[in-house]
């Protein structure tokens, strides 16, 4: 069939990349167009890709993740480690605090609370990037000591 | 704490335990603060616990000396001592009630000023004190008695708090209300009601619930003392509302307890009430049972008790109608004119068709925040979220140990960690996490901290 044949050049091409491979090398730009170092703030990950960085005081992870027929970012900010005890009223103020924060969400993962933020990859970019990691990353400094201060735990990554 | 007290005495005299009942009495009649109408109240049931005439009459004389107004207690004196030689003196064979005297290990009458990080619960109000109606009725006579004059037992009088027993047997509720009304009572004697305690006279069918987040709803006097029923979705999350009674007079209601799986809440007024609807002694409210609803400063609506093979709860009833007039709790009378619940907004799944709440359950939800109050000695504090009463501040910490929100009182104050609320959220009573070590419980086999999975963790090993 004529138009089946490959032509030399298509020939010659590197294999095709695959869409997550796209996806991680769109959010490498995005990143350092930023002011990220990607290369050295890659993390291995078990699926999809992931980048760890400081912004500010605050830890932040990035991951490309694939659910469904969808990529989607995922920024996240690890806080506090749950406290021993007084966890009724902790776990109430998370969900008090869901509702009242905009663009993120409060989660808990183990014995880790984190501050969340996930939106599809398609259409995103680096202003946009930008915007959800500085937001996550004030949420994060705002809420962890206060946090802390209420309900006892650790801060996350903090020896005691 | 001694009103309560007064009441169960009351209510063991009512049963025939006066030995009982007379140390109730007396325990009651210790509390100092007690406002002279109850201190007489309770001397006159005091003195029915007793065949000594003379320990009657002496009752009688304190009885008169602490509410003089009461023209009850000037006629039964007067007989007394019309059919008695004359007592030489006050002493003798009176009880002590010294006020000094420490109580029978209890706490102090009375309800406590409530600590730092507590919301003042009312204090419960007394029973009625018109001066011409005893509010339990007259003591009772005890059978051992001599007859001087004393009048005979009404049966059906009720006991303070508890629904009254139904009398009267009558037609649908009329439109036109009964006559109402609400006089301040007057600032007796020092130590007594409140001046701004309000004598409300007449029965109020309903009384109206304003301010409340869904618009206007209904309500109904539950006890003398101004508790007010209605549903939760009439007063939502608030703490007060405005109450309207029959005649337009506005006075302030406190929210002080709600239950949300009955949609039920429970506003207290500063009020003392004297007439309470009849209550229907019936249990259930049997299919096609024809009823009026009463919305406050509404016209009544005639329906029925619908049938329904659906299978819900015994204390809801449905009904035929899909609308009310305000935003529920309008109170609902069976044909002979008894109160037989209050109407909520809650609707079948499957139709519009709403539900009533029965009085059955009403009154145990009532009696379940009046055992609370003694239990928590009016500590408690009422959490708007979950509808409990809190008994944090007892333990000085700031969250509802039910929902674990922060409680009114704690919101404006600086909060940390406290080490010895374990026993109060329920967080010391389970084995250790194996990998946290914590010991906050699980759910699910998993650890309410860690998420470790102690299942798992055995079938591993």
């Amino acid at each position: 069939m004529l138009f089946s044949r490959r032509t030399p050049a298509q020939g010659n091409q590197q294999p095709a990349l695959t869409d997550m491979e796209k996806n991680f090398l769109a959010v490498e730009q995005i990143l350092t167009s930023i002011g990220v170092n990607a290369a050295a703030a890659r993390m291995d990950t078990e699926q999809g890709y992931g980048w760890s960085f400081q912004r500010g005081s605050a830890l932040i992870e990035v991951y490309i993740a694939n659910q469904g027929q969808r990529e989607y970012l995922q920024v996240l900010s690890p806080i506090i480690h749950l406290p021993a005890a007084g966890l009724l009223a902790l776990y109430r103020r998370l969900l008090e605090l869901n509702l009242s924060l905009t663009n993120a969400s409060l989660g808990v993962y183990l014995d880790v609370v984190y501050v969340f933020n996930e939106r599809p990859l398609h259409g995103l970019d680096a202003a946009e990037v930008n915007f959800i990691i500085t937001q996550i990353a004030e949420y994060a400094d705002d809420l962890d000591n206060q946090l802390i201060q209420e309900f006892g735990g650790r801060l996350y990554s903090q020896a005691s | 704490m001694a009103i309560r007290i007064l009441e169960q005495g009351i209510q063991a005299v009512q049963a025939g335990n006066y030995e009982e009942g007379a140390r109730l009495l007396r325990i009651a009649l210790k509390d100092e603060q007690m406002p002279p109408p109850l201190r007489a109240l309770a001397l006159m049931w005091l003195a029915a616990t007793s065949s000594d005439p003379q320990f009657q009459l002496e009752c009688y004389r304190q009885a008169n000396a602490a509410d003089p107004t009461n023209r009850e207690i000037t006629q039964r004196l007067a007989q007394l001592m019309q059919q008695m030689p004359p007592v030489p003196s006050a002493t003798g064979t009176m009880p002590a009630v010294n006020p000094n005297t420490p109580p029978y290990g209890l706490s102090p009458a009375g309800y406590p000023a409530p600590s730092t990080g507590y919301v003042q619960q009312p204090i419960p109000a007394a029973p009625p004190v018109h001066p011409n109606t005893p509010p339990y009725g007259a003591p009772p006579v005890n059978p051992n008695t001599p007859a001087y004059g004393m009048p005979p037992v009404n049966p059906n009088t009720p006991p303070y708090g508890a629904p009254p027993v139904s009398t009267t047997t009558g037609t649908m509720p009329a439109v036109a209300p009964p006559p109402y009304g609400a006089v301040a009572l007057p600032p007796a004697q020092p130590g007594a009601l409140p001046a701004q305690k309000l004598l409300i006279q007449g029965v109020q069918r309903t009384v109206g619930i304003v301010g409340g987040p869904n618009g206007r709803g209904t309500g109904f006097f539950a006890t003398r003392d101004g508790l007010i029923a209605t549903t939760r979705h009439v007063v939502g999350g608030l703490l007060e509302v405005e109450l309207e009674l029959l005649t337009g007079q506005r006075l302030a209601g406190q929210v002080v307890r709600s239950f949300p799986a009955y949609d039920l809440a429970l506003v207290q007024a500063n009020v003392v009430v004297n007439d309470l609807l009849h209550v229907t002694q019936m249990p259930v409210l049997p299919d096609n049972t024809p009823i009026a609803v009463v919305a406050h400063r509404g016209e009544p609506i005639r329906t029925q008790r619908r049938e329904t093979r659906h299978a819900t709860a015994p204390f809801w009833f449905p009904t035929t109608l899909t609308t009310l007039q305000d935003a529920g709790g309008d109170t609902v009378f069976d044909a002979t004119n008894l109160l037989v619940g209050i109407m909520t907004r809650n609707a079948s799944r499957s139709n519009h068709l709403l539900y009533g709440l029965h009085i059955t359950i009403i009154y145990k939800a009532i009696e379940q925040y009046l055992r609370e109050m003694q239990q928590m000695e009016g500590k408690g504090a009422y959490c708007r979220h979950c509808g409990s009463l809190s008994r944090a501040g007892l333990f000085g910490a700031y969250y509802c140990e039910t929902c674990g929100t922060t409680l009114p009182a704690s919101l404006e104050i600086t909060r940390h960690p406290l080490p010895n609320t374990g026993a109060l959220y329920g967080e010391n009573m389970n084995r250790p996490c194996p990998n946290c070590r914590s010991t906050v419980g699980y759910y699910a086999g998993q650890c309410l901290r860690c998420g470790y999975d102690v299942s798992k963790a055995g079938a591993q090993r």
